[in-house]
């Protein structure tokens, strides 16, 4: 960082720093945010379930089977390929859930998941566990991380 | 994607051995139990059967059990040794964890033609035979890859 004669930083410099900052903390937030909207739908499963238990009611159940019917055999783009590695590069050592990437690359979980998978097959990404979510019983969610030698950028 | 079960089809030995050094503890010994729950399986025997395999091959070992006083190897009356549940990865295992291809050696494979890939390939094949645990290995890695790419992993 360089100081000019008066001994103050580069105001372009103090001005980078403190967007560079800023970005981070907003990706923070973003992350938690996205863990928050999980929970909720976690919490919206359940109490379903329980409803459904209870009365025999299940409003939407049609919408969404028909939905789920109609399976789409897609592939992945190379960019979004790209982008998940760059996200997980972003991350660093620690590993991190298909969420915690889609929220850095604003894809759906899905794109990510088949971007991952791609990342696997050609062994840059590497399962690295599950973790049970935050607020469910017996729920987990996988974990991914980089390969040795993957996060060089190479 | 959840596992089912470990199979080499599912689950590489190279993510394996880089989830039990995930889980290595300060004297670098990692239990088995840690392994299979990060693995989302809550009994050890679901990764038993992989540090098993993978100890007959070489790429981890098994911490020895031993007497409180002297330190001494504890053993079982029909003179095997006994162990605890806790494994490390070997020098082998280090190799395959973490183990890159040089430079110069990435390079000369990157130049290869199609026509060259068999011979390559039956160059590899000369050298992965027999039972040593690094041929047993290479094995593994190549029934991983291929299942993966035909969509049967």
């Amino acid at each position: 960082m360089s100081v000019n004669g008066r001994g103050t930083l580069d105001p372009i410099e103090r001005m980078t720093a403190e967007l560079r900052e800023t970005i981070a903390a907003e990706r923070v937030a973003r992350i938690d945010a996205e863990r928050l909207v999980a929970d909720s739908r976690e919490r919206e499963r359940r109490l379903q379930r329980a409803l459904t238990a209870l009365a025999g009611e299940r409003p939407g159940v049609r919408a969404k089977s028909a939905a789920k019917s109609k399976t789409y055999k897609w592939t992945v783009s190379e960019e979004r390929v790209q982008e998940a590695l760059t996200a997980l590069r972003t991350i660093g050592a620690q590993p991190a859930s298909v969420s915690e990437v889609s929220a850095l690359t604003h894809s759906s979980t899905e794109t990510v998941r088949r971007a991952l998978d791609v990342l696997r097959e050609r062994e840059l990404v590497r399962l690295a566990g599950h973790e049970k979510k935050r607020g469910s019983r017996g729920r987990r969610t996988t974990l991914y991380a980089l390969m040795p030698g993957a996060d060089d950028g190479a | 994607m959840a596992l089912e079960s470990l199979r080499i089809t599912d689950f590489s030995d190279r993510e394996f051995l880089l989830v039990v050094a995930d889980h290595l503890q300060d004297d670098g010994w990692a239990e088995s139990i840690d392994v299979a729950r990060a693995l989302g399986f809550e009994n050890r025997r679901f990764a038993a059967g992989r540090f098993a395999w993978l100890a007959r091959y070489g790429a981890v070992e098994r911490e020895h059990l031993r007497d409180e006083t002297r330190g001494n190897i504890r053993w079982h009356r029909s003179g095997k040794p006994m162990h605890t549940q806790r494994w490390r990865l070997t020098e082998l295992g280090q190799a395959v964890a973490y183990g890159k291809l040089r430079k110069g050696d990435e390079s000369a494979l990157g130049r290869l033609g199609d026509a060259q890939l068999p011979l390559v390939t039956r160059w590899l094949s000369e050298h992965s035979r027999g039972d040593t645990g690094m041929a047993k290995l290479v094995q593994r890695e190549w029934r991983y890859g291929h299942a993966r790419r035909n969509g049967t992993g």
